[in-house]
């Protein structure tokens, strides 16, 4: 009969309810780790503060916070199994010194007001901006070191980059460039070897999303 | 009803409230509150008691952290057991918030299993392996997606294209347990159709379809994956008979057209160009050449084949003497679809290897040295010697090896080769050894033991102060140290060592550092896949107990006492969830049950002096004979479900026919190593020339392992023995023809130290048996038995020469009284059937079988005797290569009428004598199998004895004219395995 189904129906729904709020839960697993709701919700936070840009949660925007923090997630445990070394406390301060400076003008009170408003702690700021060094010195070098750009590779380089910007007339050569021209290089190939890496952990990993969490 | 619009509008309202996906709350708002209470839903958590408290950094009483919810919401993860996990936070009142944690537990994969009604092939097994589901592992639906389609793929590769698979799966809460059954409906299976080839193909379809056997003069063959893989290998091999070595030949598709029910193999075939291989200033047989140029068996030609080809071709040549052997290799272009490669060799002069030398040697000597050493000088079993630079790198190695793992770190090993000096011809190869100092181990460190005894570690190692250092005893040392961490349930120990010098020279500081990581301990012992089999039976062979250690060791060992039972086709073991953070864990045992019913058959045959006609009495002393042998054997295991074996054995020949049913229960009152067997028996053998007995018989047997090398054997027989085509006069010995029974009572002990029971090198192997026949047991007859065997094996030169000697004592001795008596002698006498019969291939080979000993006097024919004395010595060495080895051999004794008679005497006094000692000397070949060596003696009797025995027959009961006779001196017997 629909009349007792309606009246179990409304007793689960009541005492629903009456129920608490969800403060946290599983977003995303990866292999035997996890990623929590509240997590994905602070990188959101966060990349939207330092972009300047404003809160916005909607489902696409976390799905694509949870995306790189199954990347983050895969660099850290390859880390922590290879001890790639933790950047100085010198470092994290400059670069917290930078974002003052670029984001908010060197204005401190704007910043902290700034941070009031993101709903984030500065202690998590600095631990993001010491991860984010972490992750540039793992890809230095684990994938860095050892890289070597040839002379062709070099004037390619300049050919194409730099000697359009020179304008008619410039004397400069590529040598007078190299240092930086192979600094740059070295960059950009070690990123793509650590973006081939992250692809081919991923795919060798079983990662799930919860969809309840990105809708 | 007026109410239910208001109703339904309500719960519409709350609907939306409580149904939808909801958004995390506010963090401001429950952050710093008390918690005043932690709550699970459900109730029922898969971890127990305080456990799941303690993982939470969340307590009743102190501030509400999110950081602390999220830390929590890790640690309960890492253990494994929950898919999903969600904190809810209530405030109630203005500083309090209850906690409740909802969480959703993890399956962890059971049973896999699929229906039995699918046509072999594929088995059950291949079925559930290729589902890849693995037990104890976490249960996810897209691996059982994946089971389903891999499963479906092997049915359709073995020809089921209709075939439906669907999983149902049966839930086990209490222990998170998911039983995966795959219900498969095959349909029919398709049968090969003509295949699809590419245009220009240098095969037909017909051609290739009979080439892989796809179609018989039948018809076309049913489908089966192994059926298409040897297809497509014949036809490789096809090609690459006709030299066509890069040949691909590949299955794009199998395609199934449903109207028919077959399938087209859809393949592309590249034959390739006809590579020719030769060799040129030498010759190598074709197979030779195919199993060393490795381009054959690669079915490519690429320059590193061909290179190793070249190497393999001179270490050859050198192996058959060609020591200077050279050999380089030319390819030739593709011309008219074809290439050629030449292998250019030069051979050299033919050599020897005179002397192998060992120079600069202290530490060890030349003989330890040259064990080690494949390259060896010429002797009797390498004509030539052996001798290959790859050897000799070989050798420098392993010289190398043995120094450095006695502490020479610095040792240097090289190599001369030469012309041997003065009057010998041949090659002189000289090994020297720079040894360099030896480095001892100053002291030894021991860090992070904490749960373990630290001494009793230290005690398993090997590294010890004033030991030489090597890495390989510190590998020695680690397994022996993580063997007992993972005993006592540390699997994620971790062992780590440096080393650093210490103030002496050649001194060494070692330190082990252990991590020992987290302890993990038996929540319970899980068994499934019993169906016959009493729980009972299997429960008492559990080494595990809740609470135990997860110990890896007590795992294997119980897997391997479950296999000794007999009646598992396979026994899995998993520990559930093993990559989970827990303390305690789920031991899983699955097992599959045996095919409780086991039909075999076999052939044999014997060949040696045995025949003659049974009818007749010509050749008592027996003539060369051939006996074909037929075997049918039929197993119930696992009777009652309790691990007993009913069996019924049957032999068919011509010497023997024989039906035995037995009844085996093996570890009586669940003692290892206390078996009990009954026996019923009908047997009539004709293995002895002088009747042919007709044995019923009934016997328990209860055997007693006490250890690894002694058995003991109690044992109660009641047989009735009569005898048939009596080749002696039964008025003279009415005993001798009559039916007796016989009930013995008899123990035996067996103590075998052999290193290989089939093909001994070294040891011992004693026996002892001693014999009551009473008329207490209702026997007929009053005698005691006494046989004992001393078997000794002796090894020398690196076990390449065996001496194996074995003595045999036996003493039968009648008493009291006995009904039967003959009339010649009122003395109690032995049943014919009960005495001592010798002679043949495995007791004394200079007589053929049962063949030795006492003769009745009118007709010849062996009658037995009451004493045995045998002596067999032999040399086994190696003839030609691995496999064939050769024996010489003296065996010396005989059968004697008594005790009293026994002589060492070697003279046969008169024609009417046999109690003297025979002896024979003999050679033999042995052909290594892999169930034991294949052999042929041939013996050359010294002394072999003679008689007067039958010439012809007259008829059935008379013998003819009486002629003097002798065992022939020379005998041969063709058997399996050793003498003894």
């Amino acid at each position: 009969m629909a009349f007792p189904r309606i009246l179990v129906a409304i007793g689960f729904l009541l005492a629903k309810a009456a129920g608490g709020e969800i403060i946290d839960r599983v977003a995303i697993t990866v292999g035997a780790r996890v990623i929590t709701e509240s997590e994905v919700r602070q990188a959101v936070r966060l990349r939207q503060f330092l972009n300047g840009e404003p809160l916005d949660f909607r489902a696409y925007i976390l799905r694509d916070a949870g995306e790189r923090l199954v990347d983050q997630l895969l660099i850290r445990l390859e880390n922590e199994n290879s001890r790639y070394g933790v950047p100085s406390e010198e470092a994290v301060a400059a670069a917290q010194a930078r974002i003052i400076a670029e984001l908010f003008r060197g204005d401190r009170v704007a910043y902290e007001t700034a941070l009031k408003e993101y709903g984030i702690d500065e202690r998590l700021l600095l631990e993001h901006l010491r991860w984010q060094l972490t992750v540039v010195r793992f890809v230095g070098v684990r994938f860095g070191a050892g890289l070597q750009i040839t002379p062709e590779e070099v004037q390619a380089y300049f050919m194409a980059e730099i000697a359009p910007k020179l304008g008619p007339g410039a004397t400069a050569t590529a040598e007078d460039f190299q240092s930086q021209i192979e600094e740059t290089l070295r960059e950009q190939r070690a990123n793509e070897l650590a973006d081939d890496w992250v692809r081919e952990t991923r795919a060798r990993t079983i990662i799930d999303f919860h969809p309840e969490v990105f809708q | 009803m007026a109410r239910a619009p208001a109703l339904t509008m309500g719960l519409a309202v709350l609907a939306v409230c409580g149904g939808g996906p909801a958004a995390l709350a506010q963090p401001d708002k429950y952050e710093g509150k008390r918690i005043r209470t932690i709550q699970f839903s459900p109730v029922e958590q898969p971890i127990q008691g305080e456990e799941i408290f303690r993982l939470l950094p969340l307590r009743i009483g102190e501030a509400l952290r999110l950081a602390d919810v999220r830390e929590g919401i890790y640690r309960l993860y890492a253990t494994g057991q929950y898919t999903d996990i969600r904190v809810d936070a209530r405030l109630v009142d203005t500083e309090g918030v209850a906690i409740t944690i909802l969480t959703k537990e993890s399956w962890f994969i059971g049973r896999v299993s699929t229906d039995q009604g699918v046509r072999q092939p594929p088995n059950p097994g291949q079925l559930t392996n290729v589902a890849g589901l693995r037990l104890g592992e976490a249960h996810r639906p897209e691996a059982v997606k994946t089971a389903v389609d891999s499963i479906q793929t092997l049915l359709e590769a073995n020809g089921f294209f209709e075939s439906r698979v669907e999983p149902r799966f049966e839930y086990e809460p209490r222990t998170q347990q998911i039983h995966i059954r795959f219900v498969i409906n095959p349909g029919k299976r398709a049968y090969f159709a003509s295949p699809e080839l590419p245009p220009g193909a240098s095969l037909t379809p017909q051609q290739l379809a009979r080439l892989a056997r796809w179609r018989t003069i039948i018809g076309w063959r049913p489908v089966t994956l192994s059926r298409t893989q040897r297809g497509l290998d014949r036809v490789r091999r096809d090609f690459r008979r006709n030299d066509r070595l890069m040949a691909q030949v590949l299955l794009d598709n199998l395609r199934y057209d449903p109207a028919s029910g077959r399938a087209v193999p859809e393949l592309q075939i590249d034959a390739g160009p006809k590579v020719k291989v030769n060799v040129v200033g030498a010759h190598v047989s074709r197979s030779r050449l195919q199993a060393l140029i490795p381009i054959y068996e690669e079915g490519t030609v690429d320059r590193d084949l061909l290179v190793e080809g070249a190497r393999n071709l001179r270490d050859h040549f050198q192996s058959q003497g060609y020591f200077n052997a050279e050999v380089e290799f030319k390819q030739q272009r593709l011309r008219d679809d074809s290439a050629a490669v030449d292998y250019l060799v030069n051979l050299g002069r033919r050599n020897v290897v005179s002397t192998v030398e060992v120079k600069g040697n202290q530490y060890f000597d030349a003989e330890t040295i040259r064990e080690r050493m494949f390259v060896l000088p010429r002797s009797f079993q390498f004509r030539r010697g052996r001798y290959s630079e790859t050897l000799l790198r070989r050798d420098e190695e392993a010289v190398a090896t043995l120094y450095r793992e006695n502490g020479f770190r610095d040792v240097e090993v090289d190599s001369s080769v030469g012309e041997a000096p003065g009057p010998q011809r041949g090659l002189a190869i000289t090994l020297r050894v720079k040894e360099g100092p030896q480095w001892l181990i100053q002291s030894l460190e021991l860090e992070g033991v904490e749960t373990l005894d630290r001494e009793e570690l230290l005690s398993r190692c090997t590294s010890l102060p004033g030991q030489p250092f090597s890495e390989f005893q510190v590998a020695v040392d680690r397994d022996a140290i993580l063997a007992r961490y993972y005993a006592e349930g540390f699997s994620d120990a971790s062992f780590a060592w440096s080393a650093t010098p210490a103030g002496e020279p050649q001194r060494l500081h070692v330190r082990y550092q252990i991590k020992e990581g987290r302890r993990r301990f038996v929540r319970q012992v899980l068994m499934s896949g019993l169906q016959t089999t009493q729980p009972q039976l299997v429960n008492r062979r559990i080494l595990l107990n809740p609470g135990d250690p997860l110990s890896q060791t007590r795992m294997a060992e119980t897997q391997q006492l479950l296999y000794e039972l007999g009646i598992f086709a396979r026994v899995n073991v998993a520990i559930q969830n093993p990559e989970g953070e827990l303390r305690e864990k789920y031991v899983l045992y699955q097992v599959d049950e045996a095919n409780r019913y086991s039909l075999t058959g076999g052939l044999g045959a014997e060949i040696a002096r045995i025949g003659g006609n049974q009818a007749s009495f010509e050749n008592p002393a027996g003539a060369p004979g051939f006996s074909p042998r037929i075997s049918l054997d039929f197993s119930r295991l696992n009777f009652r479900g309790i691990g007993h074996t009913v069996s019924f054995r049957s032999r068919l020949s011509n010497l023997q026919q024989r039906a035995l049913v037995n009844y085996s229960a093996p570890r009586l009152r669940n003692v290892t190593g206390l078996d009990l067997s009954f026996t019923a028996l009908a047997d009539n053998a004709g293995d002895i020339r002088t009747f042919i007995s007709r044995r019923r018989e009934g016997a328990v047997q209860l055997s007693q392992r006490v250890s690894k090398a002694d058995t003991f054997l109690y044992r109660f027989s009641y047989r009735r023995v009569g005898v048939d085509n009596l080749k002696i006069d039964p008025r003279l010995v009415p005993l001798l023809s009559q039916p007796v029974r016989i009930g013995i009572l008899s123990g035996n002990l067996i103590r075998d130290k052999r290193d290989d029971p089939t093909d001994s090198t070294r040891g011992v192997f004693n026996t002892i048996d001693l014999g009551l026949a009473s008329r207490a047991f209702g026997s007929q007859a009053n005698f005691t038995r006494f046989l004992a065997r001393n078997t000794t094996y002796h090894a020398y030169g690196r076990n390449k020469y065996v001496l194996a000697r074995s003595l045999t004592f036996g003493w039968l001795q009648p008493f009291g009284e006995t009904f039967l008596r003959t009339e010649l002698d009122s003395a109690a006498d032995i049943p014919i059937a009960e005495r001592f019969f010798s002679g043949g291939a495995n007791s004394h080979r200079g007589f053929p079988e049962n063949q030795a000993g006492p003769r009745d006097l009118e007709t010849g024919f062996p009658l037995g005797g009451r004493a045995v004395l045998m002596h067999n010595l032999e040399l086994r060495f190696p003839l030609l290569g691995e496999n064939i080895g050769g024996v010489v051999f003296h065996d010396a004794g005989n059968t004697y009428s008594r005790l009293g008679n026994i002589s060492f005497r070697v003279r046969q006094r008169d024609i009417r004598d046999f109690d003297y000692m025979a002896h024979a000397l003999g050679f033999g070949i042995r052909y290594r199998t892999p169930i034991g060596p294949v052999r042929l003696d041939l013996a050359y009797g010294l002394n072999s004895p003679r008689f007067r025995g039958c010439s012809a027959t007259n008829s059935l009961t008379e013998c003819g004219p009486l002629v003097d006779q002798r065992i022939s001196r020379v005998q041969f017997h063709f058997s399996i395995g050793q003498s003894f």
